[in-house]
């Protein structure tokens, strides 16, 4: 039957041969491969979450009085967008289950970009010709971050509102143009009346759009280039080893897709996320502790705390102490990760086209460095926390914070030594074992006998001691 | 105070144990003489900075957790039962319930209470009323999990350690008992979506997204188990 | 009958007359006849032209617009495998002898049997327990194994049911060929062939754009309102009563020393920014700058509630340490000297509230608050 679907659309469309060659393209195998898979299926499955959610939700601040089922909030005044968030939690049949769901891969979504990205860090794939698609997947960092940031915002909730009121405080922390651009976004001073129908505006059609679109492109440029490879026999930058897309690799990757769409289920019906009817509708006199943005804006939570009440009097004006930590940091650490690419090539002279990747071991200084920026962000995510670590270890937090303040330099020097120190060791004994290699065997390496699967161009031998 | 000290205290001789028939005035006395020191005089709590000698009780109504409290000494209480009769005990929770209690804990509101503990309370106790961090040495906000309505009543009023006290003219006795009806609920809320992750908030839940990601990418090992890029 | 002589000519038409020598109906009526039939006859040959013109016209539309040829028969039938597939080289990675082939096969097709009966199962779970109400955690379980046990057999799929084989083909050259770039520059620049003054009109195409974009800006302009004196407001008014979020106002009564209370002037109760906070303290320990001496009349207190370091309500407040305590970030004030930040990341303090009690004891506000209220800001100081 299929077949018979296919030949009625060749009559029409022709396009038998193109397809045919769509099904050969060439995909090498490897799980680290998969993970930027993991992220693009998180995304189909918040769009597809996202769709039923958007059906319910009402994004309106206009206020109402709550005489829903959940009767510890009965008679309360709240937004109409807290309420519809509440109706779909207790009121829509599975409602709370795609919520949860939404909620959960989202951060599931941006924890694999950002694994994602150090897969590619590390094994150095952002060489030429892949750098256009560096900026365009950093790109999509930062939309995917500021979605779940504005996804958040949007019920209207104690805990999201108290972290709309830190990013006001932060854009108002601009020199010049802070307030203006405050009173932008945010229509007036916050809470101000209309931001939710604003933010829903930018979290369901603009940013997804920009997000599908730079994907688009993103793997387009992935599909016309031609994926990496590790290196291994038949590995150069001539050719590409792999499996073909029909059947095997269309095969493993709706498997996964499945598989991620599971366990993101599994999440959402165990595990309670943003419990909104705890936090309660957002009461500007009210606030709670620990108040901390989700886990990937943490970072710049951690150094929100962590930097010193330090004001910049210039003559007559002001830069306050937030505008530090909260934008000029976050806005020079991808800076610095944009602008990567472009240094490693000027650090290493080597503009040529690399289609094979580099081991983490095989590049110390981009491995250490990278690993003491990673304990860097690290750190300062477990500052963002710290007044629950200095709950739990019944420690006071402002001893915590000092010690935090000493580790957040110590942590990454030290990483980077100990780091720098393992992959000089690790290729050496490489060298070693390549000499070694070299004198014993006096043919040159064959390509294995079938069945028993590549192997790795150079062999690592335990040496006997 | 220390444990031992109150025991020291408590375990002076009780010079008025062996009377016939106790009454209410005999209560008064026998808290006066054993209770007032930690209690305070009108059962309205004492406390220094980092710790807690006893409780307000000007809510208990509860004689049966007064007797409760006598019998079995609860957290760093002695237990009176080898000084105090059953008559006596008896005596002495009638008046406290009777004489001493004059916070009613009647004419509450949930969702008031909610709303008032949020303005309030939340910023020490958290929304889910399990704690919160103070930035002091080693002192913080502890959660109210395990306190009765007479206890977070009396507390409101009487402000234990670093808590502020909060007056009838801030919050009224009906808000007061609102408030202990909004802890009481959030001590076993109901949880529709699943395991609350101690309610710790988004922190737990970065923790939980990147331990599910790492099962997802032992499922990518196990898909491509075998190949070698 | 007349006399006159007839000349030859008149001869002819005197025949003529001659033979008409009587008018006759029927031989009128058969030269209408005849002539009628001249003209049908006439008519149909002009039509008979026309249409034969129209035909011509018609047939050589038709040659230029005729549809393609339907598909050759047989074309629907079986499909033969070619005799050469692009596949041929690629490297066959599976079990060499056949008895494992087999095995593999077998326990392949069992693995995904399995799996896609459990997803089956939960599937049919799910709906069940979709319409009959169920939990979030049944519904949760239900459906991710639905979709996890498509997913596994799928996998199991790939990688027991599918030859597993390995290919190599050549990476595509990412520079095109000289001549191809010289091809596409040539095409790109016939745009430009035929245009006279392609400088001006190129400066006029980008102003235009220019314009128009400076539009787009102007519309996204009104997303928000300009920042207004709302930034710089003092919020309270001289004489303006404390007022708690019930709007009671508050007396020197009210609180005992320790105690505190969240008050809002009375044109703006439960405001986010105009929110106060109101301490009572002994006057004694009081170490406020000399100017503001009589602010706290009684050792009552009033400073902004709006922390000054990124605008979360100072909702804290320990009275054995005289400390106000931001639960954000964990910013301390001390509140015996004006609100100063002793740790944690504010570095402003917060604005203060002057205040007196009037002859009944109301606490009431003398005048605004000593700065502008929340986060600092660029021309905050002016």
């Amino acid at each position: 039957m299929i077949e018979a679907v296919g030949r009625a659309l060749d009559r029409r469309l022709g396009m038998a041969r193109f397809v045919r060659e769509a099904m050969n393209h060439v995909f090498p195998d490897h799980w680290s491969f998969m993970i930027g898979e993991i992220a693009l299926y998180a995304f189909a499955i918040l769009v597809i979450t996202g769709i039923y959610l958007a059906l319910f939700f009402n994004a309106s601040d206009a206020e109402v009085v709550y005489h829903g089922s959940y009767h510890a909030l009965d008679g309360l005044r709240m937004s109409a967008a807290y309420e519809s968030s509440l109706h779909l939690s207790f009121g829509v049949p599975a409602g709370l289950l795609i919520r949860q769901m939404h909620h959960w891969a989202a951060d599931i979504f941006i924890a694999a970009i950002v694994a994602h990205l150090a897969r590619i860090f590390f094994t150095a794939a952002y060489r030429r010709p892949r750098e256009l698609n560096w900026l365009i997947g950093l790109t999509l960092l930062v939309l995917a971050v500021g979605n779940g940031f504005f996804g958040y915002s949007l019920l209207g909730d104690l805990l999201s509102g108290a972290g709309l009121r830190v990013g006001y405080a932060i854009l108002l922390s601009i020199p010049v143009a802070g307030p203006w651009l405050a009173f932008l976004v945010f229509g007036g001073t916050v809470p101000a009346n209309g931001m939710t129908p604003h933010m829903y505006a930018m979290h369901v059609v603009v940013i997804p759009a920009l997000i599908s679109l730079l994907l688009g492109i993103h793997l387009a440029i992935i599909w016309r280039q031609r994926h990496t490879n590790y290196p291994g026999p038949g590995r150069t930058n001539r050719t590409i080893v792999g499996s073909r897309l029909w059947p095997s690799y269309a095969a493993k990757s709706l498997g996964l897709f499945f598989l991620v769409f599971g366990v993101i289920a599994m999440m959402g019906g165990l595990f309670q996320i943003d419990p909104v009817w705890i936090y309660g509708p957002y009461n500007p006199v009210a606030i709670i502790p620990g108040a901390q943005p989700d886990w990937y804006l943490g970072w710049v939570e951690g150094a929100i705390r962590l930097f010193p009440g330090v004001n910049l009097h210039l003559g007559h004006w002001l830069v306050p102490e937030l505008f530090f930590p909260g934008l000029l940091f976050p806005a020079l650490v991808f800076l610095a990760l944009y602008l990567w690419p472009f240094f490693a090539e000027t650090l290493s002279l080597d503009d040529r086209q690399h289609h094979v990747l580099l081991l983490p071991w095989q590049q110390p200084f981009n491995t250490a460095f990278g690993c003491a920026v990673f304990m860097f962000l690290l750190v300062l995510l477990v500052a963002g926390a710290d007044d629950f670590i200095a709950v739990m270890t019944d420690s006071s937090v402002v001893t915590l914070r000092t010690l935090l303040r000493i580790l957040v330099f110590v942590i990454p020097a030290l990483t980077f030594v100990v780091v720098y120190w393992l992959c000089l060791r690790r290729r050496a004994r490489h060298a070693q074992d390549k000499v070694a290699d070299e004198a014993q065997s006096t043919v040159p390496q064959e390509r294995p006998q079938a069945g028993e699967g590549p192997s790795l161009g150079f062999t690592v031998r335990v040496r006997p001691d | 105070m220390s444990a031992p000290l109150l025991v020291a205290i408590a375990a002076t001789p009780c010079i008025h144990g062996q009377q016939a028939k106790p009454s209410a005035s005999e209560g008064e006395v026998i808290f006066q003489q054993q209770c007032a020191k930690c209690h305070g005089d009108r059962g309205q709590g004492r406390s220094a900075l980092v710790s807690i000698a006893g409780p307000n009780l000007q809510a208990e109504h509860d004689t049966g957790k007064v007797l409760t409290a006598i019998y079995t000494g609860p957290s760093h209480m002695p237990i009176f039962s080898y000084l105090l009769s059953v008559p006596q005990a008896n005596a002495v929770a009638k008046y406290v319930t009777q004489s001493l209690a004059v916070i009613p804990l009647t004419g509450g509101n949930l969702s008031e209470g909610g709303e008032l503990f949020r303005v309030y309370c939340a910023s020490c106790h958290r929304t889910a009323v399990r704690g919160g961090p103070l930035a002091f040495t080693g002192v913080n906000a502890p959660q109210l999990t395990n306190k009765s309505r007479a206890l977070i009543a009396g507390a409101i009023r009487w402000g234990p350690g670093p808590m502020p006290k909060f007056p009838p003219a801030v919050l009224s006795d009906e808000q007061v008992a609102s408030v202990a009806d909004y802890v009481s609920y959030m001590q076993h809320p109901p949880n529709p979506g699943g395991r609350p992750l101690h309610f710790i908030g988004p922190v737990a839940e970065g923790l939980a997204a990147w331990v599910f990601l790492f099962l997802v990418l032992g499922g990518t090992m196990w898909i491509e188990k075998g190949g070698e890029g | 009958m007349s006399d006159k002589p007839v000349d030859p000519g008149d001869a002819r038409a005197a025949e003529e007359t001659g033979a008409k020598k009587e008018p006759s109906l029927t031989r009128d009526l058969a030269r209408l006849g005849a002539s009628l039939w001249h003209f049908a006859g006439a008519m149909v040959s002009i039509g008979a032209d026309l249409l034969e013109t129209a035909r011509n016209v018609e047939q050589k539309v038709d040659a230029l617009t005729s549809p393609l040829p339907a598909d050759e028969p047989g074309i629907d039938g079986p499909i033969a495998p070619p005799a050469e597939t692009d596949r041929d080289s690629d490297r066959d990675l599976g079990p060499a002898s056949a008895p494992a082939r087999l095995r593999r096969l077998r326990w392949g097709t069992a693995f995904a049997f399995s799996a896609f009966a459990a997803a089956i199962v939960a599937g049919i779970g799910f709906i069940c327990f979709y319409w009959t109400r169920g939990t979030n955690e049944q519904l949760g379980v239900t459906l991710a194994i639905a979709l996890g046990g498509t997913g596994c057999a799928l996998v199991f799929y790939a990688r027991w049911l599918i030859r597993p084989t390995e290919a190599i083909e050549p990476r595509p050259e990412l520079s095109s060929a000289e001549e191809e770039r010289a091809a596409i520059a040539h095409t790109y620049r016939s745009a430009a062939e035929d245009t006279h003054r392609r400088t001006l009109l190129q400066w006029m195409g980008a102003m235009t754009v220019g314009v128009l974009a400076a539009g787009v800006v102007s519309l996204l302009r009104s997303l928000g309102s300009n920042p207004d004196q709302t930034l710089y407001s003092r919020v309270w008014k001289h004489g303006e009563r404390l007022m708690t979020i019930d709007s009671n106002p508050l007396t020197i009564h009210s609180l005992d020393t320790g105690g505190t209370a969240i008050v809002f002037p009375e044109s703006s109760v439960g405001s986010e920014k105009t929110q106060t906070v109101l301490i009572r303290v002994n006057p004694d320990l009081l170490q406020l700058p000399s100017a503001r001496s009589d602010w706290a009349p009684l050792g009552y207190l009033a400073y902004s509630r709006v922390c000054t370091h990124a605008g979360c309500a100072v909702g804290m407040y320990e009275a054995e340490q005289n400390l106000l305590l931001c639960p954000c970030h964990q910013s301390t004030f001390d509140v015996l000297r004006g609100a100063v930040p002793t740790s944690g990341p504010a570095a402003r303090p917060l604005p203060q509230l002057p205040l007196y009690a009037d002859s009944d004891g109301t606490l009431r506000a003398g005048g605004g608050f000593s700065e502008p209220t929340g986060p600092g800001f660029w021309g905050i100081d002016d």
